[in-house]
């Protein structure tokens, strides 16, 4: 494209613009590699040079099955892992297909023999629901069956509530591991690589049999860490090493050359076939208390017919209780709500450390309203309990969100699970 | 003879992507990362990029950081902060006072850099400004672009396997200013090199070792664009270019000869020869038509082989123009040529190493060998210090550059670009001209401005009842003249010096030992003794012995002066020098 304006002449690309961008511009490509944008104002002619610039291929590589390799699944869900840019637009394409990934980690194919492998959805995993965790669920356990191992690749923000609903729904001997990338694949530097070498390191090889999240254990590429599914969070927003064990020790750390240490008990592989459980009650809600928190929408869910409520407490797990103006107490519609048959369990948002439902006159209130303090269970991994327990119709949810299924819970605190 | 200037900039502003200090550090690091970096599936089939990534394959890249001056941008932890307006803004000064157009809308973009020199595997860069131009001597040479990137990290080790860099200059502002290849000769590129320098010096920019970087490219009439990193000064630039030039003309010679010898392609079959180099097994490769043209002066293109080798990895690279040596007598060359079938005008190379690297070197050395049958190769050289460059790789193809996707767009508003030019520093060349004004010759115009130090200049001569040729030469000269009483120059002891001299206490010439004295504290002693009968006395002797004074023997009349009193002879001599000078 050739454009003529006030100020001069520019030959280049005419590119697609951003919706975001002012529309007072134009992009072009210069020759020289360089993006800018001129003013339309300023235009007095543009003239079309050539014809369509076709935009960038991503070569894909076939999947080759060795023999003697570990055979592991690869389940592809989206995220950054999977996003790709546009090498000429800047626009983030998000068909990233695992052939792709594969074909930008060719190691990959040298230590594990990736015989399943099903890209469900690409979804950023902010737009994920418990729904997809269902399919993820299905799939693992489907893969499960034929292989020792399965990876998810997920995006980070929510990864730690799929990690949970895996916890719970694939009741499995075999390892699990979900990873992804906390940097863009587009880049040299991407930590996509690396984790997914160490995430096939522990499905195809470890002596772990549970659900896990494999992620950096510092900010070099050279240790991993692969934390328990129901005991992790993302702790950070933009660090490599954003995920971080939560009361507990990580399970084992894993070294760039494949060496693996033990860091804490685990669960001991063994080749059995996986069950699951995959259903998932979705009248559940996750709410959160605060100085000035309006105790009402606890009424706002029981009208839509909720069945069950985990509020994220202070401190021990509290929640407004005995304050100066009546109506900002919670404990009269917890205690409402627990009537109706809505379970209520709290955890709490100091994150660390477990509740406690007597220290304080205020706890004891809210226990005999009839909310269950959930012990030292992650809010998020209450929350995805809550769901599953609640979908089957012939639990007990107290006797059950208080039983342990996959390591959620504990009756030892240990004292090095505090910020690792 | 075309020459093209490439400069690099410091700016003097906290760093462009975060607000992290521009400040390069040697104190021991607070810590250290270790990252690898690979190619990614657009990039492997740029072949730059691939063979780049070929170097860097399985490397460790460590990076050494300081908590206190450097974040998680640098570290590729946090995506970029906007970008830093003070150094967008001091761009566009240099950009209208090198006559540029500034772009509309600035994209930052990256490019792609593989060698670890940044940890998010890609340089963040934007075009500022196009198409401007200086006045020179010899006509007007074109500025076509101003860049505004980060500078990149600062390697500080390499070894086989590991490479270390520090993330101190990473991020600094860099303004990349690139000229059209109007520049006609070496001197020419001094000249254009001292221009562009001297309109930076007036804009917020870094001043010291390694804040300026000059690249040149040079062509010879059918020779070809080589790119020359890391030009020192305006001097070494001069001896670059000319080098340059001179060796380029060689490489002609030598492919003449070839045309002339009948050769038109080295076939380049490697084969596995019966002597041992270093006592390792040995390949070789023959090099038709390349008998005495590979070696001999600064300009052997045996040098490059060498260094091509180097960049595989790969050392102990003998050609038969150094032979026979190495332990290698007239038999073994002999029975070389013959197991690689050399006739009387063919030469060859051997290198000892394993077979793989061998292929693999032999097979870049070939192919160099059938770009000197067609001229000379475009490359990217190093500067040595002595003038002559070394091979440093194959000139890039187009550079791999797609947009940060993490920031937006800037828009160069009407209001941001009225503000900048309201702020705009004087141009250097009105500088001079008001300089020329007070008596100052352009030559020491040029250097106060290039050293940083005119706007201190202009503040003193404000200041001081002095002649602002004496400011001037106080100001160049006295860093230098202080040295040998091993003195650093403070502002108050010239701003003091200044004072006695308005004052006509001391002279020009006297003014570093009277530093001297200042610093021992014996300021007062010094101008005591200056004042003392020291005046008259040296009158009296000037006016008893007017022949020594015609005859200028200063030494002699200040023998005379300390017989008679208690002096500094260094003192008496200057005051002696300066009354005879006046007369």
């Amino acid at each position: 494209m050739r454009v003529r304006t006030k100020k001069g002449v520019f030959e280049g690309i005419l590119l697609p613009r951003s919706e975001f961008y002012s529309k007072d511009f134009v992009s072009i490509k210069l020759k020289d590699g360089y993006n800018i944008g001129i003013r339309k104002r300023e235009i007095i002619e543009m003239k079309r040079l050539k014809k369509k610039v076709e935009l960038e291929k991503f070569p894909r590589r076939r999947i080759k099955v060795r023999e003697g390799l570990p055979e592991i699944g690869l389940v592809a869900t989206g995220g950054t892992i999977a996003s790709r840019l546009d090498y000429l637009t800047g626009g983030v394409k998000m068909a990233f297909s695992p052939e792709e990934i594969l074909f930008a980690v060719p190691e990959l194919q040298e230590m594990v023999s990736i015989k399943e492998m099903r890209l469900l959805f690409n979804l950023a995993s902010e737009d994920m629901t418990p729904r997809e965790w269902v399919k993820i669920a299905r799939e693992v356990g489907r893969q499960l069956k034929k292989v020792r191992g399965a990876i998810v690749t997920h995006g980070t923000d929510t990864m730690h509530f799929t990690s949970a609903a895996l916890s719970f729904m694939v009741q499995t001997s075999k390892p699990v591991v979900l990873t992804g990338a906390q940097r863009s694949s587009d880049r040299g530097s991407s930590d996509a690589f690396s984790n997914l070498l160490a995430a096939a390191r522990v499905a195809g090889y470890s002596d772990l049999g549970e659900v896990v999240v494999v992620f950096h254990e510092g900010l070099g590429d050279d240790k991993f860490f692969a934390l328990r599914g129901t005991r992790v969070r993302k702790m950070h927003t933009e660090r490599r090493d954003a995920f971080r064990p939560i009361n507990t020790p990580p399970l084992l750390r894993i070294y760039k050359d494949g060496r693996m240490e033990p860091l804490s008990e685990y669960e001991k592989f063994k080749d059995e076939k996986p069950k699951v459980d995959a259903r998932f009650e979705e009248k559940v809600a996750l709410v959160k208390v605060y100085p000035g928190s309006d105790p009402g929408i606890l009424d706002y869910y029981a009208e839509k017919g909720f069945k069950g409520i985990i509020i994220e407490g202070t401190g021990f797990g509290h929640v407004p209780t005995q304050t100066l103006r009546r109506k900002d107490s919670w404990i009269p519609k917890v205690r409402k709500l627990a009537k109706e048959g809505i379970f209520v369990g709290v955890t709490s948002q100091t994150i660390y450390g477990r509740t406690n439902p007597l220290v304080y006159r205020n706890l004891r209130l809210l226990s005999k309203a009839g909310a269950v303090h959930l012990e030292d269970m992650l809010s998020e991994v209450a929350y995805v309990k809550l769901g599953w327990v609640l979908a089957h119709k012939d639990w007990d949810p107290k006797e059950m969100m208080l039983r342990n299924f996959a390591g959620e819970k504990s009756e030892k605190s240990e004292i090095g699970g505090y910020l690792i | 003879m075309k020459v093209g200037l490439e400069i690099h900039q410091q700016l003097d502003t906290h760093k462009l992507f975060c607000s992290c200090p521009s400040l390069i550090r040697n104190d021991e690091p607070h810590g250290r990362i270790v990252r690898n970096l690979r190619a990614i599936a657009g990039e492997l089939g740029d072949v730059d990029i691939a063979a780049q990534y070929e170097q860097m394959k399985g490397k460790d890249i460590i990076y050494e950081f300081y908590e206190d001056t450097n974040c998680l941008v640098e570290l590729d932890e946090e995506p970029p902060h906007p970008l830093n307006k003070e150094a967008l803004k001091i761009g566009l000064q240099v950009a209208l006072l090198l006559n540029m157009e500034p772009v509309e809308e600035i994209h930052v973009m990256r490019k792609t850099v593989i060698d670890g020199s940044n940890p998010s595997g890609f340089q963040r860069t934007a075009l500022i400004a196009r198409n401007g131009y200086i006045n020179t001597s010899k006509g007007k040479v074109r500025i076509s672009s101003l860049c505004l990137e980060e500078d990149a990290a600062r390697k500080i080790s390499e070894s086989e396997g590991k490479v270390v860099y520090r993330v101190d200059r990473l991020g600094i502002p860099l303004l990349e200013i690139r000229t059209e290849p109007d520049i006609k000769d070496p001197e020419h590129a001094k000249e254009t090199a001292k221009l562009i320098g001297m309109v930076l010096r007036v804009c917020k920019v870094k001043r010291g070792i390694g804040t300026i970087r000059q690249d040149v490219n040079v062509s010879i009439p059918g020779g070809n664009r080589v790119e020359i990193k890391g030009a020192q000064d305006l001097r070494h630039l001069h001896l670059l270019v000319e080098k340059e030039g001179r060796r380029q003309e060689h490489i002609l010679k030598i492919s003449r000869e070839l045309r002339k010898r009948g050769i038109k392609r080295v076939r380049g079959e490697v084969k596995k020869v019966s002597v041992k180099l270093f006592g390792r097994e040995t390949f070789g490769v023959k090099l038709e038509g390349f008998k005495g043209l590979i070696g001999g002066g600064e300009f052997r293109i045996g040098k490059d082989f060498s260094a091509m080798a180097k960049n595989l990895g790969y050392q102990g690279v003998v050609h038969c123009d150094e032979l026979p040596n190495y332990g290698l007598g007239k038999e073994e060359v002999k029975r070389i040529r013959e197991e690689l079938n050399c006739e009387d005008k063919d030469g060859f190379a051997l290198i000892a190493a394993d077979e793989r690297g061998a292929r693999k070197v032999l097979k870049e050395i070939v192919k160099r060998a059938n770009q000197y049958i067609k001229g000379v190769p475009r490359d990217v050289r190093k500067a040595n210090p002595d003038g002559t460059t070394s091979y440093l790789r194959p000139m890039p193809g187009e550079a791999r550059m797609y947009p940060e996707t993490d920031l937006e767009p800037v828009v160069i508003s009407k209001e941001f670009l009225e503000e900048v030019k309201r702020n705009l520093p004087e141009h250097p060349k009105k500088i001079l001209k008001r300089y020329e004004e007070w008596g100052i010759h352009r030559g020491v115009g040029e250097k106060l401005i290039l050293s940083g130090k005119f706007k201190r200049f202009e503040k003193l001569v404000e200041k001081y009842e002095v002649r602002p040729t004496i400011v001037a030469d106080l100001l160049l000269s006295l860093e230098h003249l202080l040295k040998k009483f091993e003195l650093e120059l403070k502002d108050e002891w010239l701003e003091k010096a200044l004072k006695a001299i308005e004052e006509g206490k001391i002279t020009k010439n006297l003014v570093p030992e009277f530093i001297y004295a200042i610093s021992k504290g014996k300021e007062e002693e010094f101008l005591e003794e200056l004042s003392q009968d020291l005046g008259e006395v040296i009158e009296e002797v000037l006016r008893e012995n007017q022949e020594l004074v015609s005859q200028g023997r200063i030494e002699k009349l200040v023998g005379l002066v300390l017989r008679r009193v208690r002096a500094n002879p260094k003192v008496v001599y200057e005051i002696i020098k300066g009354r005879i000078k006046r007369s």
